[in-house]
Parts: structure tokens; C-alpha cells; sequence
């Protein structure tokens, strides 16, 4: 928890496993409309029984507006015209988690769908310096960036830990190398 | 007599496969190779990239398929992309624009491409790993190594 001490989190969303969209709730809990359609898209059974909370930084507007951005472009097969899977549902909720957890002074990244519909979260400063990380529902996260004229990829696993490795590339992506 | 038909069948067989082989042009270094986009979360127009995700390859699938340009001026390429691409989706597709790389960059992040002229002047990128990261990575490098070049003025994506 040491790599995002200063955090402070503001609004907590519980959802319990699968089924998209199945069960909303109807509690809207004084946030914005969009929040409360996020928050209800976001509960729903789960098929394992897992009950889990995930605890977003305040920034449910933005991660609305995410899942409003790949909900519109990015719902149906082959929606990059070369056989894409839709987005996953829960490599969203990872991905969401994950941003969550990235300290205020992290630019906010772009994102993205993989073909397998995996989603993913984009950093660019320039067309030789960007990182693109792989949100699997299960936790892994595939990474590969640009840094100039250096490179790296990799696998990681994110759980309630932000790795120090990823962060480290992020900023890699923003540092001037000289 | 049977047996000469069959004889003289394969050999047309024969003769028709090794003149469509003659008829792929050769790739040279330099010629444009595009791959076309069809999504804004392909690109940003703002910043003038494309994106890695335009060069990753399908789902269960190790290839990446492009279109050789060179000869063609723009409308031309565009009227490619129709011909070949949108005329046989079944969803209404826009075309957005186009990621144009070159051989020699493909060779480069080591990658090869193979030209198989079907459809006309089409070609695959292929030699992608099976771990994700590393297709990753390749997919990056082309983005970055790729030139946008968009169909028409189109508004700024975020």
C-alpha cells in the first residue's frame, strides 16, 4: 500500500461477481445520475458468491465516462472491423481498480480494448514514448512501453497492491531522458 | 484415357498456380504497407499517433492484415479499403483513416510480412509471439514507427 500512501478515497462501490448488468439496485446515494448508472450497472450476483468491494479514488465520473467511451464504441463483435471480442466486463472492473489506485499526480490515461477484449490503459507523450498495459480479469497485467529509444514488456499481477514496477514505467513515459 | 484427363487437368492446375505466383510483385524495402482503421480508438487525430491496438492481431490469430499501396494515389487507396474490406462486412463500418508503415520497418521490430495478393495487393504481418506482452511490444513499435494519415477532417478524439 506504500506505493500510493496519500490517497484518499472518497466513494466505495460494492459489486458481487457476474452477469453484467443484472440486479441494479435503484440507490443512487447523492452522487452525480451518471455515477448512480454506474454504481447500479455495477451490481449484480455473482456466480461464484464472491463478495468483494472495491474502493474507487473520487473519481467515479471518470471511470463512468471510461466505461461510457467502450460501451459506445467497443460493445459489439468486431468492432475494429477485424474480428475484435467485445470489451470484457471484468477486465473493466479490474482496470477501474487499478486506476483507482494511481496517485492524483499521474496523468489520466487513455483506454483501450484489446482483439481478445481485454481492456487496456494508455499513456502517450509523443509517438515515441507511450505504455500500453493489459487488464486480464484474473489480474495479469501485460504491459509494453516506449521510452524513446528504450523498451520494455512484461507480465505483472495486481491484486490490492499497485506494482512499483508498472508505476515506475508510467512515469518513465512523462520522464525527459536525456 | 482417364488417366489423361487427369494428367492434363493437373498440369493446367499447375500452369494457372505458378502464373498467379509470378503475378505478387516482389516486396521492396520502401513501398507503403497500410492497415486501415476503421475505429477512433485506433488513433488520436489530437496528437497525430496511432495507437498500438491498430497493430495487434486478431483474437487467436498470429497475423495482421494490410494492403500494398504503392502506385495508388489517395483515392485510389481509399476506394481499396471499400472494395475489399467494407464491401464484405456484414456491420456498417467507417473508415477513419490508415497506419502507413513500410517493409523494412516490419523487418525491423522483427517481424515479416508476406504478401498473398487475396484480395488484391493484400498482405499479412506475421512472425507474432504467443505471449501478449510481446505481441505488446511489437504492436507498440509499429504504432510509433507508423504514419496516420486520416481520410477526412475529422474531430479531435480524447
Amino acid at each position: 500500500m506504500t506505493a500510493f500512501a496519500g490517497y484518499m478515497p472518497r466513494i466505495e462501490l460494492s459489486f458481487r461477481g457476474l452477469a453484467p448488468f443484472k440486479g441494479f439496485m435503484g440507490d443512487d446515494r447523492g452522487v452525480s445520475e451518471e455515477a448512480a448508472y454506474l454504481q447500479k450497472a455495477f451490481s449484480f450476483e455473482s456466480e461464484e458468491d464472491i463478495n468483494q468491494t472495491i474502493t474507487y479514488r473520487g473519481t467515479i465520473n471518470e471511470i463512468y465516462q471510461y466505461f461510457n467511451e467502450i460501451l459506445e464504441e467497443c460493445l459489439e463483435e468486431n468492432w475494429d472491423g477485424f474480428g475484435a471480442q467485445p470489451f470484457d466486463i471484468y477486465s473493466f472492473f479490474v482496470a477501474a481498480k487499478f486506476f483507482s489506485f494511481l496517485p492524483e499526480n499521474i496523468p489520466k490515461p487513455e483506454i483501450n480494448v484489446d482483439p481478445d477484449g481485454e481492456v487496456a490503459l494508455e499513456w502517450f507523450n509523443g509517438s515515441d514514448r507511450m505504455l500500453s498495459i493489459s487488464f486480464s480479469k484474473k489480474g495479469v497485467l501485460s504491459y509494453a512501453g516506449l521510452f524513446g529509444i528504450n523498451k520494455a514488456h512484461g507480465k505483472e499481477y495486481f491484486d490490492n497492491d499497485l506494482p512499483g514496477e508498472i508505476l515506475e514505467k508510467i512515469n518513465r513515459v512523462f520522464l525527459q531522458e536525456n | 484415357m482417364i488417366f489423361l484427363e487427369r494428367y492434363w487437368k493437373r498440369l493446367i492446375e499447375c500452369f494457372c498456380k505458378k502464373i498467379k505466383a509470378a503475378t505478387i510483385l516482389p516486396l521492396e524495402a520502401n513501398e507503403p504497407i497500410d492497415r486501415f482503421l476503421f475505429s477512433k480508438k485506433l488513433y488520436n487525430s489530437r496528437k497525430n499517433i496511432v495507437k498500438p491496438r491498430a497493430f495487434m492481431p486478431p483474437n487467436n490469430r498470429k497475423e495482421v492484415s494490410v494492403f500494398r499501396t504503392g502506385g495508388l494515389d489517395e483515392s485510389q487507396i481509399w476506394e481499396l479499403a471499400n472494395k475489399t474490406i467494407l464491401s464484405a462486412q456484414s456491420q456498417k463500418r467507417t473508415l477513419h483513416g490508415r497506419a502507413e508503415i513500410t517493409p523494412l520497418i516490419v523487418n525491423n521490430v522483427g517481424l515479416n510480412l508476406v504478401s498473398d495478393d487475396k484480395p488484391r495487393r493484400h498482405a499479412n504481418i506475421v512472425g507474432w509471439p504467443s505471449e501478449k506482452d510481446e505481441q505488446k511490444m511489437y504492436a507498440t513499435e509499429l504504432a510509433s514507427k507508423s504514419t496516420l494519415k486520416l481520410k477526412c477532417t475529422d474531430s479531435d478524439h480524447i
